[in-house]
């Protein structure tokens, strides 16, 4: 297949079962070139599945996903020449150095010595911890072991990388330094597809993301498209001691989360509602809707509301930030 | 990718993380020696020098064994510990590449050790020096033939007690039940062709017959040789059937 110009991964209907379970339940969707995507999800949703799947790693029952024009089940070996991965919760070996850890990967891809050592430098520099080559790896801290992982994704120049919850267990100081050295990746060229849990992540790092519910793509879209898919707009957090007298109105969705209620709906309708609870003399907080407020909706996740959140993909149209097929 | 492009990328790993163990913990070379040393220790004081060239050529055999199951334990550790196997899947390393230069990697800490032990079987032996490329052959046969079936094991565990306990199995089997510290012929004669079921059986007896210190029957040699073609064909198939990725 010719690879396509805009296109740099293409999943088409794939469904993977695991005996009896269903992980994935017919994904489609694209992304582009040069674009940071990621895949959001509850855990179990099936992103690291689907991530898998993408990198060669696992069959799916059915479906396609075409990397960079190559079908990852009949043309595996040329869709490994041009991705990397860092997997969920890999840790780095401790004995060895930073370089050492890097260029021992790219050895094993096929480097020669002095060019996986050059590399390997390259690769750690990119990503901030060049000054800790010789550092042996149970010296650095957790932040830069994360960014070791990514120097070996990096440095092997491949255009396409897979980062499986690259920021989990990090402190917010480290992620913020690892989303930049992500931007810094996009900015050069590459197309980045990442899982995470962390929707502020998503949210700034992201072009494009992908919310997996339930095996199936329940929306895609920027993260702007998918919190305007939902509706919401503006959100009021009340706490949940003094918001006993407040009742959500129409078309606003009331969440429970720790010791605060959060109301989220149009502009309008939340407008109201927070004069009403001045006039009540609760204290509250509004801010503009965010992406995590939209998957809240969309995944079903702590609704207070009684209802289940509105459908899945394949009942909602592409375009407005919903489901479908993901042709973004 | 050629037999000649695989066995450079293989070296060429080997190398970089043989120097890396050796240079982050030197003390990590002395285990080989000392491991054959406390049993040899143990034998000599209860046996005196009777056995020492069969307990020397022994711990030749030994650095093999040592590399080709303790490998077990590094791909069970990338794989359940490290979670770095994924990383590696997702490569364009192969998992011959990956598996064999893991082993090499082993043995090559064990070079020392090995070359101690070598000299001083020698020595004691007095066999002639052209021996010594043939107990090389046998030593990378054995060590293939492990690193192989411990790399097809590693695929197929999935938590740290399953590795406690196949690691226990190879080590066991690989070590302790073949006749690689003693001459078959102290088996009971019934045993003795069962022995041969062992991986390592095959290559020790080459190793002893070519150091002068056993003249073994014609078929001890038949089965030692179709025990090791058998291993050959085993140690090819389990490379193949290792579930290193799905696809």
């Amino acid at each position: 297949m010719k690879p396509s110009t805009t296109i740099a991964l293409s999943a088409q209907s794939v469904f993977k079962s695991y005996g009896g379970n269903e992980a994935l339940h017919g994904v489609s969707f694209d992304v582009r070139k040069g674009e940071i995507f990621s895949l959001l999800g509850k855990n179990g949703a099936g992103k690291t599945t689907f991530i898998r799947i993408a990198t060669g790693q696992l069959l799916p029952t059915s479906g396609t996903v075409i990397v960079s024009g190559h079908d990852v089940v009949s043309n595996a070996d040329s869709v490994r020449e041009l991705i990397s991965l860092v997997p969920q919760d890999a840790r780095v070996i401790k004995s060895s150095s930073a370089l050492e850890f890097v260029q021992l990967y790219l050895a094993l891809c096929g480097h020669s010595l002095a060019d996986s050592r050059r590399r390997a430098f390259e690769g750690l520099n990119a990503v901030g911890i060049g000054s800790f080559a010789g550092v042996a790896c149970n010296r650095l801290s957790g932040g830069n072991r994360h960014k070791l992982l990514l120097a070996c994704a990096i440095s092997s120049n491949a255009p396409i990388l897979f980062l499986d919850e690259p920021t989990v267990g990090l402190d917010a100081q480290s992620r913020r330094e690892l989303w930049k050295t992500l931007a810094g990746l996009r900015r050069k060229g590459r197309t980045i597809v990442l899982t995470t849990h962390y929707m502020d992540e998503a949210e700034v790092l992201s072009d494009r993301v992908a919310v997996i519910h339930n095996g199936v793509v329940a929306a895609i879209g920027s993260p702007q498209q998918i919190i305007a898919g939902t509706g919401f707009e503006l959100r009021l957090d009340v706490d949940a001691s003094a918001a006993a007298g407040l009742r959500a109105p129409k078309g606003v969705e009331r969440f429970e989360f720790g010791q605060k209620i959060r109301f989220v709906g149009a502009v309008r309708e939340v407008e109201a509602l927070a004069k009403r609870a001045v006039s009540m003399h609760l204290p509250i907080s509004v801010a503009r809707a965010n992406l995590e407020d939209a998957f809240v909706k969309l995944t079903g996740e702590t609704a207070a509301t009684g209802e289940k959140p509105t459908g899945t993909a394949s009942e909602k149209g592409a375009g407005d930030g919903r489901g479908g097929n993901g042709r973004g | 990718m050629d037999a000649a492009d695989r066995l450079k990328r293989i070296t060429r790993v080997a190398w970089l993380d043989a120097t890396s163990i050796a240079k982050t913990n030197p003390l990590f070379l002395l285990g080989p020696f000392l491991i054959p040393l406390s049993l040899l220790l143990v034998m000599f004081l209860y046996t005196g020098d009777r056995n020492l060239a069969f307990l020397l050529a022994g711990a030749v055999v030994f650095q093999a064994i040592n590399a080709g199951t303790i490998v077990f334990s590094d791909f069970s550790a990338q794989k359940i510990y490290f979670k770095l196997q994924d990383l590696y899947c997702a490569s364009p390393a192969r998992p011959s590449v990956y598996a064999y230069s893991k082993g090499l990697s082993r043995f090559l800490t064990n070079v020392p050790a090995a070359l101690a032990y070598l000299a001083l079987a020698l020595y004691y032996s007095h066999a002639p020096l052209y021996v010594v490329p043939v107990i090389i052959v046998l030593l990378v046969f054995l060590l293939v033939v492990l690193t192989s079936l411990s790399f097809f094991a590693s695929t197929l565990v999935s938590g740290e007690t399953d590795v406690f306990m196949i690691g226990n199995i190879f080590t066991f089997t690989a070590f302790l039940l073949s006749p690689v510290y003693y001459p078959i012929t102290a088996l009971p004669a019934f045993a003795q062709p069962y022995a041969f079921l062992f991986p390592a059986t095959g290559p020790a007896l080459l190793t002893q017959w070519a150091f002068g210190l056993l003249a073994p029957a014609a078929w001890m040699v038949q089965l030692a040789l179709l025990s090791m073609a058998c291993y050959a064909v085993v140690a090819y198939a389990a490379l193949r059937a290792a579930r290193w990725r799905e696809n």
